[in-house]
């Protein structure tokens, strides 16, 4: 058994299922509440669609840590990682780089999801403060940027490090 | 975030989009101004109400209207089964209604209230057949206990303790089933109200501890059961009763009940919306709908009061004094 790719193989999982659970159940709740305030002014859908959307990001975030690790790993270049005890090492850093993305995607897309949803409701009653409410939500996807930035540069840096300390 | 709230998007969407018709402060003055009842009933009209056939029964387009919100509630909760204890009241009213109708010749369709959990004509039919095991618990025992009672003493009273009681009874037990904060703090209040209510009238024609001990409902958690029927044992049962309300939350409500019980009510109505308010604002979870449907009821009783001031040429000062408190 090759410890290190499964290891790795899970961590690079683990980012892409967090997140993209939390982006599709956020982007479904915002959907579904802007639904009755489409149904009553359908000129509304414009300024909520970028509400539904921002939630989704988180998705693609872990889609991105996921695609780099599997590139990191060898998985997709057919030179994958060595089932040896350093292996293995270099299999469980990957799943920790992965770690800030998975965790951090999962809590900020279901949080900036609630954050749009009172977006929607003020859209509804005011709906020339759209842009307040569309800066309230991209407020909170700083958060998904630090954590997408934090696991972009670990994910990036384990095979040269790992490299270093073998020479 | 709790996974069960987030099934609320939609619902609590879907209200506060509603919510948005509601009527105001400002529309409740202009509903005051309108020169007749016709006129009252046209702006009701323009704001999309539906109206019945014959627009000179205000019960009947109130009905529709409440009906109306309560289905939007029905409809669009992942869950409807926790606002029932919202309609309960009436429920109970009907079976209430329809009993005493019954006995009495009386038209019992004019007297049901709607919305209701068990379909009025459901709660007719069993009533007229004498067939209450039609009916669900606990309606079906109390019906047929009512009903005996009736029959045999003609106890009008007692029957209405039996039931008032046991209403206020399963509507802390439900209450208190939803597991919704809210929905227990609306009810502690409305249920407490009620037995202070009952408390000082049963003291101010005269009946003792042992009417109280019938009458009042348990489970409170701001009013002690056992204080009230002590009052009614005590030397100046009056004074005993104003002492221990002074000393309990509704102590800035009870100097209304010597003055005016209507003014009593209405600071219950208002107590209980200002509790709604924060929902406005939420974006997830039960509380809203809460508020939404409370809210409308709020904005209906508002209206029942000038329709009925505008069939009866009421003073518009008097009037303005009992409007209660709206959700804006």
């Amino acid at each position: 058994m090759n410890w290190g790719m499964l290891l790795a193989l899970f961590g690079a999982g683990l980012a892409v299922t967090m997140n993209c659970f939390a982006s599709s159940k956020g982007v479904g709740m915002v959907a579904e509440a802007a639904s009755p305030v489409i149904a009553e002014d359908s000129s509304k859908f414009g300024k909520l669609l970028v509400l539904m959307l921002l939630p989704g990001s988180q998705g693609l975030y872990g889609l991105v840590i996921s695609i780099i690790t599997l590139t990191q790993i060898g998985i997709l270049s057919g030179d994958p990682i060595p089932s040896t005890s350093a292996g293995v090492v270099r299999g469980a850093l990957f799943l920790i780089a992965c770690l800030p993305m998975a965790f951090g995607g999962l809590a900020s897309a279901l949080l900036q999801a609630r954050v749009a949803l009172t977006g929607v409701q003020l859209i509804s009653k005011r709906p020339q403060d759209s842009g307040k409410a569309v800066t309230s939500a991209s407020l909170v996807e700083l958060y998904a940027l630090l954590s997408l930035v934090t696991s972009l540069l670990m994910v990036v840096s384990i095979n040269g490090t790992m490299s270093k300390l073998a020479g | 975030m709790g996974a069960s709230i987030t099934k609320y998007a939609y619902a609590v969407s879907g209200a506060h989009v509603y919510e948005k018709n509601f009527f105001r402060k400002s529309d409740m003055d202009k509903l005051l101004a309108a020169p007749s009842y016709e006129a009252v009933v046209a702006i009701l009209q323009e704001r999309g109400w539906t109206m019945p056939e014959d627009t000179r029964d205000s019960g009947k387009i109130l009905d529709l209207e409440l009906s109306r919100a309560w289905a939007w509630v029905q409809l669009s909760a992942p869950d409807p089964s926790i606002f029932r204890v919202l309609i309960l009241r009436n429920d109970f009213h009907n079976l209430k209604a329809g009993i005493k109708c019954l006995l009495s010749d009386f038209d019992v369709d004019a007297q049901f209230c709607k919305p209701a959990s068990i379909d009025p004509s459901v709660m007719k039919e069993a009533i007229e057949n004498h067939a209450f095991n039609q009916l669900p618990a606990p309606f079906a025992e109390l019906g047929q206990e009512v009903y005996d009672l009736l029959v045999r003493t003609g106890d009008g009273q007692m029957a209405d303790i039996l039931i008032d009681r046991k209403c206020l009874d399963e509507i802390t037990k439900e209450a208190a089933a939803s597991g919704v904060d809210l929905l227990k703090e609306e009810m502690e209040i409305y249920t407490a109200t009620c037995n202070i209510k009952t408390a000082f009238r049963a003291i101010k024609t005269g009946k003792d501890g042992a009417f109280l001990e019938k009458a009042l409902s348990t489970g409170n958690k701001t009013i002690s059961r056992e204080k009230l029927i002590a009052c009614a044992g005590a030397e100046k049962k009056m004074d005993e009763l104003y002492a221990y309300l002074a000393t309990t939350s509704y102590s800035s409500g009870t100097k209304y009940l010597s003055s005016s019980p209507a003014e009593f009510e209405k600071w219950v109505d208002d107590q209980m919306l200002s509790l709604l308010l924060p929902t406005k604002y939420s974006p997830l979870g039960p509380e809203p709908l809460i508020g939404f449907y409370l809210g409308k009821e709020a904005e209906i009783r508002n209206i029942r009061i000038i329709l009925a001031a505008k069939q009866n040429n009421l003073p518009l000062d008097v009037v303005a004094g009992r409007l209660r408190r709206l959700y804006e």
